[in-house]
Order: structure tokens, then sequence, then C-alpha cells
């Protein structure tokens, strides 16, 4: 069955994903905190937080309105900057640094230094939009 | 020709140790080219952002890659248009900051390290430092290091020192002998500006860290004055101590190695009108919030430093010749190019004072 993004399902299925990510459990070592992926639309927005702990995802939550939620890592952007991501045609890290994606909470420095992590989440959102 | 080899750490995945392996030796093709047996190579924290794969959103890197950055060593060989007084046997230091690709208007005025189209050594897709060999495009990245002693710890010089100097040369203009200036983050790049700014600019010198050890370890091996402070800035109100150090002026420069939010918004209100923020530390890109009306009121001023020149480093070099700069004591450690891994770990989790060098002993 395909799988939209955003959606409850994408999120849950993503959280499944990484913890078969054996490349994203060793480069996320010592990453503790939940993140809020936000997608940005012209009246709302939607998102899911990632609960991200030691390289596990230890669980999600679906928003169907996120404009006001918190964790302590906050990514938005609007959908197609998202699908770029994922499908890999723009970089996370670089889609960050030329804030198409704004880190609205939490360290840069500290997020950097998680890259090839960043870079293991695409992958596995990929895959899940992928294989449905 | 038989194909020569040599023993290279070559980054093969990120966040995994370098390999040490077997690799073709460069060899000498064009007649500007030399190649340098490494005698020493530092170990950077450049370098870490690198192995954790950070790198590759800022530098055009691609794996497998040789790391290293901060070299020196003797000319092995050389092209045939290649001066004298820099035949083979001559020790240098190498300029790994002006490698570049393209002549351009920052390489012509001098300015290598802002070249359009670096090609820097184990920071682009050309073979770095952690190997026995290095080839250098063009011997004009090549400084002679002759009456420098210690030159695998001299190594230091071609990042750490040049980098450290060309920051206090950036606040030269604001400061006059015995004004005070802060040194913001004591690692290996920290010491040598403190040093620097006491040597080339005879300021007083306050150092700031949250760390204890190297707090202590900056207290044994600079030499500091009578008039010259270091304060925990984990334990103690530093914008007290430094405008209590200054009478309540401030400083005329602050030179900041760390370079995260939180320290240009606490240590930029320190600065005295028409002070000098100097930021060399890469901790966030999009930096802190500047307050800019502190910059318009006081008409201070906020500059960044990349590296530096060849030309500091060749003053670097006279000033090391001279006697006016420890790197020495800088050095912590010496390791074998089969530790590099473990000593990119052991700098990523922060458990270095000073610098590492890898020494490669005849």
């Amino acid at each position: 069955m395909a799988v939209d993004f955003p959606s409850e399902e994408f999120a849950r299925r993503l959280c499944e994903e990484l913890n078969k990510n054996e490349r994203y459990r060793r480069a996320a070592r010592g990453w503790r905190w939940p993140i809020l992926f936000r997608v940005e639309g012209p009246q709302a927005s939607v998102g899911f937080i990632l609960d991200l702990h030691e390289g596990e995802c230890r669980g999600y939550k679906w928003l169907e309105d996120a404009s006001h939620a918190q964790a302590d890592y906050i990514l938005a952007a609007p959908l197609e900057v998202w699908l770029d991501v994922i499908s890999g045609k723009a970089h996370p890290m670089k889609a960050l640094l030329a804030r198409r994606i704004k880190l609205e909470k939490g360290s840069y420095s500290t997020i950097a230094r998680y890259t090839i992590a960043a870079l293991e989440i695409t992958k596995s959102a990929k895959k899940v939009l992928e294989e449905g | 020709m038989p194909e020569r080899v040599m023993r290279a750490a070559v980054l093969k995945e990120y966040l995994s140790p370098p390999v040490v392996e077997e690799v073709p030796a460069p060899r000498v093709e064009g007649p500007h080219e030399a190649v340098v047996r490494i005698v020493g190579s530092g170990v950077c924290h450049t370098d870490v952002h690198v192995w954790r794969g950070e790198a590759e959103a800022v530098l055009d890197i691609q794996l497998p890659l040789i790391l290293g950055h901060e070299p020196s060593g003797v000319v092995e060989e050389a092209g045939e248009a290649v001066p004298e007084w820099l035949k083979p046997g001559t020790p240098v230091l190498v300029c790994a900051s002006g490698f570049c690709g393209v002549e351009d208007e920052y390489t012509l005025s001098g300015r290598h390290q802002l070249c359009s189209k670096p090609e820097w050594p184990g920071l682009s897709r050309r073979q770095g430092a952690f190997a026995e060999f290095l080839h250098v495009p063009h011997y004009k990245y090549l400084i002679p290091a002759e009456g420098v002693e210690d030159l695998a710890a001299a190594s230091l010089l071609t990042d750490a020192g040049l980098t450290a100097y060309n920051a206090v040369k950036k606040a030269a203009a604001s400061v006059r002998p015995g004004d005070y200036v802060a040194v913001v983050g004591l690692g290996g790049v920290g010491l040598f500006a403190l040093q620097l700014a006491r040597r080339v600019l005879a300021a007083r010198v306050i150092g700031v860290d949250i760390s204890e050890e190297k707090l202590e370890f900056a207290a044994k091996t600079v030499g500091l004055g009578g008039e010259d402070l270091l304060v925990d800035a984990s334990k103690e109100d530093a914008e007290a101590a430094i405008m209590g150090q200054t009478g309540g002026r401030g400083v005329r420069a602050v030179l900041d190695f760390v370079g995260v939010e939180q320290t240009l918004e606490k240590y930029l209100p320190l600065l005295d009108k028409t002070g000098v923020y100097v930021i060399v530390g890469l901790g966030s890109p999009f930096g802190p919030q500047i307050p800019s009306l502190d910059l318009i009121l006081g008409e201070r001023s906020v500059l960044g430093v990349l590296w530096g020149s060849c030309s500091d480093l060749a003053e670097l070099a006279m000033l090391a010749k001279a006697g006016m700069v420890d790197y020495k004591s800088i050095v912590t450690r010496r390791i074998r190019l089969e530790e590099v891994g473990e000593a990119i770990e052991r700098l990523d989790r922060g458990e270095v004072l000073g610098r590492q060098i890898v020494e490669f002993k005849p």
C-alpha cells in the first residue's frame, strides 16, 4: 500500500525502518533528543515527532496541527523541500545551511555532528516511500 | 618505472577509523611540483568534522580520502623549475591553505586561503598528509624551515599556528601595546593565539575556557605575565572577571576560537569601543544573534578568519626560528600513523589537551 508524505503512516513506518537501519544506529550514537519534523503549508502545518535516542526510534507522534508543537529540535520546511531531501536531490545538511530547512529550535553545532545519521534518516524515509 | 608505494591512513567510511595501507606514492610530474617526505602531520578538529561526515556539506570531499592538512617534512623530489633553495633534502613547512586550482584575485593578492577553487590536501579531493609522502602542486606552497627546531612539532605552525596568527593580525589595527585581548577557547589554536597576542601585539591577554584542564595546561605552557589572566567560565562570572581586570573598560579584541551561539552573545558586549571581535571557531555557521546596537554604538567590528596565507606562514616561520612562538609545548602526543583513528576519536570526545601529531621517524 502506498504511503503518503506527510502522514501518520509514514511517521510510523519511518520509526520502524530506522530501527532496522544498522548504519543509522551506529551514526546516531550519542543523539538523545526528539525531533519535530514540520511540513509547512499555506494555511497550516502538519508534522510528526520522532523520539530518537542513542540510535533507536522509541516512538512517534503524528500532529494534524504542528504549528505550536514543541520538541527539543524543530526542523521546518515546505513540502517540496522535504521531498527534495527524501529523494536525495538535496543533501539535508546543505538544505539546513541554505536555510531551506529551518532549524527553529536546537543547536546547529550538535545537529551537524550527526550528518551521517541525517543521511541515513533520509535513506530510510526514501525506502518507506518507495516500498509503500 | 616501477610504481612506488607508501603507507597512508585512508578514510574509507565516515565514522570508521582510517585504514592504514599501502597506496601509490606521489611523483613529481610537472616542473614546478614537489614531493615532500612527511615528518610531522597535526591532527586537527577539522579532521574530526571530515571523519564525522559533516564536511561534505561545505567541502568538495570524496571518499576514500587520506586526511591530514597540517604537515611539515623534507623535500624528497623536485621538478626542474623548483629553485635551488628548495632542493631535495630541504626541511619545509607546507602551506596547505594555499593549494588552489586557479589563480584568482585572492591568490594573486596573497590571500591564498580564500581561493575560489581550494584543493586543500585532506579537505578536498586531493589526498592529505597522514601519509609518508605528500604531492605539492607548486613549490610556492613550501616554506623553508632550516633553523626551525623539532620539525615534526613545527607542523602545527601550518594550521593551528597560522590560523591563530591570522586572527591576531586581524586584531592588530585595534590593539595598542598594553591593551587587553581576550582569547576564548584554549585548544591548540587558542594556545597559539595567547602567545602571539602577547608577542606580536604586545598585548595583555585574558584566556577563557570552561575546562579546568585546558586552563591549567595554558598556565603551564604559555608563559603568561603578571597582568594576564585565565578565566574558568564554567565556575566564574567571566564578564565580571574581564571587566574587573580591564578596569571596566573591556577588551580591545576578542579572538573567539569556539564560535557558538553563546560565545559571541556573551563576549561581544565586553569589547571596548572600536574593538574587534574575530570569529575563528566553526561552532555554528549561522552564528549567534549579533547585537547590532552594540556594534553601532561603539563602532565595533566583527571579522571572520579562515586559516591563513602562505606569506603569513613565512612570517610565522621566522617568528618560530627566532624563538618567539613555542609550538613544541603544544604537542601533547606524538603518535604513529596507525594511531590516527584513535587520535581523531579522542579529539572528538574532547579528551585532548594541546595538539596531537603523527610523527614519521626515518
